[in-house]
């Protein structure tokens, strides 16, 4: 029951323009709808069980074995103060290139790809629930507006609680 | 990559094996082996070093290696005896080369090395009087210096040649008889150059205008092309070399200067130099002399592929169809042939070795064998995946596979053990480079020092090898900076003048054990506990035992040193060494005795990539523990355990008390646990534990594979495997187990329930 969509490179190798538009992966978290720069997923794979690493940080889901390589998972609506995904067969693992690590973040569903300008890429409103500081920007698509995710942020201190938010000035 | 490039950075490659040779020989001599055989040995390093140094054109080493070389061969020789040598001096020269081939290889300039190679210079120079003036009397008949001595007879005899066509042109005034014939050489005369390449010349990048070219132009009187070895057409391969030459030379350039033309380009055997004007009068001694090597082909090994190569040289030499000029069929002056014969040895000696080399192994890409060694790990973990299906299929096509699958899982790991054999290298790769290190210590501090390897050639993979080196200077330095006393001081506290530092490698329980023992003044506690009390690392009124006083050497930004030196002392010391080792999945430890020495022990895991481990579970979670760390097992009912006054609980065992942890506690594991069995395990200090777990599961090699590159550092793991149902489980270290159960699991300890 694990279905991998492989995002071959080919299929967005092509650089972006910054100028012309971002092509974004959006994937949900109950409600909310988040989306991160589809350079930066290296696949999309359904839930596999993890392995718990002793004394972690909440959101850290655990490890798993993806083709040999170990990986952890960070479950995102832990990051953004939700809870624990109670995760089943239907959840999706988003495999991401952070830095020079790979990672999974655990959502509920991924949606879509678009393609938005850039233009229509607002800089994160300076709300009192920003979602701890983990939001790089938001796009206000027709239907949706869609949060757009600062990937190390959400590893690094993601569901921190103790985290202060005033200590990300980016 | 380009052919040049790749050939060059092969003979960097070598360099490194020939340096590695060449101080280890020098090593044992100035220990006082007296081994002629290590003088050759370290002579034809020096001498391979010069020979690729003088085809990628790094001149400063060329320059170097010759002088070097030269002094080398004064010993080679007996002309200077290997008990007088100065070893000392040699070593440091050694030293000097090793910086030149690190300066060519990253194309910087060389530093020139005048004290040394004026120091070279003077090698062999007092003896010269007394002993080169009754040399040349027996050279006329190589047979004769040959029956003296030890070294194998033919190989003597031209080493006395050299000797005296060295002794001649270094001291003209010495000369008397045969030796002014060569003198005659230096006031332009003529000479005759028969320049006969053999056919792989090309192949070995070199042109004959390249040869030629390297003759001073206005010397040249005439070249004469012979293309009558040029086979018919159709059986040419135009990769050989058919082209004789004959130069007619009216050169100043004495024998040796011409030798020296030809040094890089021409194997001695490929050209002769003759003087036309003595040709027929010394023609029987040099027909003597052309086939005595042959005599000697029952010497050693390696000498008699130089003489097997010497043989047919000298056998074509008397044969005339071969010879292209007709004017020679009379053999060449003395002279020029032993000179030519005595060169012949020592060029052809690098030729040898590769050949023998090759004979023996292949040179390989690390990348090749990492990518090699990632597979087989994967087959490791494919195979114990298939186990476990196997064993959920009916019964009958189970017994069938079964036996199959038996004899996969046999092959699997023998596959795994041949991967690990070849990554396998002796720790000498890294051991090799610290008598260097403590010599060029020992000038700078002051100190005398002498270094002890021991184990040299215990085998390690080549991942941990090659993190070896920083940790084990490291701690070098610091035995010697801090740990030994001066000599004035040692004699005071009633010790030798000479410190001894031994370095000392060992296989035990599954891990390499490394220590670095000196017989130095010990770790000052006093002072180490005093700084640590200045710095808050330890509280004002906490009181320390000694040995834990000890262990504050590892804690960061501390450093004893009184002065900070350009050695030691900076205070990012021995901490870096530890997270260096830890990082490698090894601890450190020190015991030190005051006044009498210190000693700092590593202990490595063999290998990065795989370990025969027991697969356990508790509650939810699957565990690896390394076997080399378990003990024994035994049943958890049947083991009465009690508690100390302050909660802990502890189990007899053998005797001794042993602390008991519960594993799903200290880790954290999900689900209920109902542990049953106990392991008794055993940490890097060698003290044991009790580890109650809930079952176990089996035992099997497991592929290690990082937590570090895409996660971080876990506590109570080093590494995480993969089993054979595809889930990760992590590998448990006993010393960061204890750790993590002494600080009660800290922060992020949270009671949130994480899926399994």
């Amino acid at each position: 029951m694990t279905m991998t969509l492989q995002l071959g490179e080919k299929h967005f190798s092509s650089p972006q323009p910054e100028s012309a538009a971002r092509r974004i992966v959006t994937f949900k978290v109950g409600e909310r709808t988040f989306g991160i720069d589809v350079g930066m997923v290296r696949e999309i794979k359904g839930w596999q069980a993890t392995t718990p690493l002793p004394h972690a940080a909440p959101h850290v889901r655990g490890v798993l074995n993806l083709r040999g390589v170990i990986l952890a998972v960070y479950d995102l609506r832990t990051a953004i103060g939700l809870g624990a995904t109670d995760a089943t067969a239907t959840h999706v693992i988003v495999v991401v290139d952070v830095a020079d690590k790979t990672a999974g973040l655990l959502v509920d569903s991924v949606s879509d790809i678009v393609d938005v300008p850039v233009s229509a890429v607002r800089p994160a409103p300076d709300l009192e629930r920003d979602e701890r500081g983990l939001i790089e920007g938001l796009v206000l698509l027709e239907s949706d507006i869609v949060a757009l995710l600062d990937l190390a942020a959400v590893i690094r201190d993601g569901g921190a609680e103790a985290q202060p938010r005033t200590s990300r000035a980016a | 990559m380009d052919p040049l490039a790749e050939l060059k950075q092969t003979f960097f490659q070598e360099c490194e094996e020939l340096l590695g040779a060449l101080e280890q020989k020098l090593q044992a001599l100035d220990e006082g082996s007296g081994d002629p055989e290590d003088v050759n040995a370290a002579f034809r390093a020096i001498h391979s070093i010069k020979g690729g140094a003088g085809a990628f054109g790094c001149t400063g080493l060329v320059g170097f290696s010759h002088v070097f070389e030269a002094a080398l061969d004064h010993l080679r020789s007996g002309r200077v005896a290997i008990e007088d040598a100065p070893f000392t001096l040699f070593l440091r020269c050694a030293d000097a080369v090793a910086d030149l081939v690190a300066a060519a290889r990253n194309d910087e300039p060389a530093s020139e090395r005048p004290d040394l190679l004026a120091a070279l210079e003077q090698v062999g120079k007092e003896p010269q009087a007394a002993a080169a003036v009754p040399t040349p009397a027996p050279a006329p008949e190589p047979a004769a210096p040959a029956a003296e001595g030890d070294a194998p007879p033919g190989i003597a005899a031209l080493g006395n040649l050299i000797a005296m066509v060295e002794a001649k042109t270094a001291a003209p005034a010495a000369d008397d008889g045969w030796d002014d014939e060569p003198a005659a050489a230096t006031s332009g005369r003529d000479v005759h150059l028969r320049i006969t390449p053999e056919s792989d010349l090309f192949r070995r990048v070199i042109e004959p205008r390249v040869v030629l070219g390297s003759l001073p132009a206005e010397d040249i009187v005439s070249i004469r092309c012979d293309l009558s070895q040029v086979p018919p057409l159709e059986s040419l391969d135009v990769s050989d070399c058919w082209m004789r030459f004959e130069v007619g030379l009216r050169t100043e350039l004495s024998i040796e200067e011409l030798h020296g033309r030809f040094d890089f380009s021409l194997a001695n055997e490929e050209f002769e130099i003759v003087f036309p004007e003595e040709a027929e009068a010394e023609a029987p001694q040099a027909s003597e002399a052309a086939p005595e090597p042959e005599v000697s082909s029952a010497v050693a090994a390696d000498l008699s592929a130089i003489l097997a190569r010497l043989g047919p040289v000298s056998e074509a030499a008397a044969e005339p169809d071969i010879r292209p000029a007709p004017v020679e069929a009379a053999a060449p002056v003395p002279a020029a042939t032993m000179d030519t014969a005595a060169g012949r040895t020592a060029p052809r000696a690098p030729v040898v070795e590769t050949a023998k080399r090759q004979a023996v192994s292949v040179r390989v890409d690390l990348d090749r064998i990492d990518k090699l060694m990632n597979l087989v790990g994967e087959i490791v973990i494919t195979q114990s995946m298939l186990v476990e299906c196997v064993r959920s299929l009916p019964y009958d096509v189970h017994a069938k596979t079964a036996e199959g699958m038996l004899t996969l899982s046999r092959q699997t790991r023998e596959l795994q053990d041949h991967v690990m054999a070849v990554r396998a290298q002796p720790v000498k790769a890294v051991f090799q480079r610290m008598p260097r290190l403590v010599r060029e210590l020992a000038q700078t501090l002051g100190k005398e020092v002498r270094l002890v390897l021991e184990g040299e050639n215990t085998e390690v993979d080549k991942t941990i090898i090659e993190e070896l080196a920083d940790p084990l200077t490291h701690m070098i330095r610091n035995s010697m900076d801090h740990g030994l006393e001066t000599p004035d001081e040692r004699v005071a506290a009633g010790k030798p003048p000479e410190g001894t530092i031994k370095l000392i490698a060992e296989h035990r329980a599954g891990r390499i054990v490394i220590s670095v023992t000196d017989d130095g003044r010990g770790i000052g506690r006093e002072r180490l506990l005093a700084k640590a009390r200045s710095r808050g690392l330890v509280g004002t009124d906490e009181r320390l035992a000694p040995e834990e006083i000890d262990q504050l050497i590892f804690a960061a930004g501390l450093s004893t040193a009184e002065a900070v030196s350009d050695i030691s002392g900076r205070g990012v010391g021995m901490d870096v060494v530890r997270r260096n080792v830890e990082s490698l999945g090894g601890r450190i430890s020190v015991d030190s005795d005051p006044g009498r020495g210190c000693k700092f022990t590593l202990a490595l895991p063999l290998t990065l990539a795989v370990l025969e481990g027991m697969v356990i579970r508790c509650g939810g979670d699957r565990y690896v523990i390394p076997i080399a760390s378990v003990i024994e097992t035994q049943h958890l009912a049947a083991t009465p355990i009690e508690r100390l006054p302050f909660g802990q609980e502890v189990l007899r065992w053998r005797g001794e008390v042993t602390p008991l942890y519960r594993l799903g506690a200290v880790m954290g594991s999900t689900g209920a646990t109902d542990e049953n069995i106990i392991i008794i395990a055993e940490n890097e200090r060698g003290n044991t534990i009790g580890i109650a777990v809930d079952e176990i599961v089996g035992q099997q090699q497991v592929v290690v594979k990082s937590l570090e590159a895409n996660y971080g550092t876990v506590n109570g793991a080093s590494a995480a495997t993969i089993l054979g149902d595809g889930l990760v489980a992590l590998i448990l270290d006993i010393d960061s187990m204890l750790r993590l159960a002494a600080s009660g699991g800290r922060a992020f300890q949270s009671d949130l329930k994480m899926a399994g």
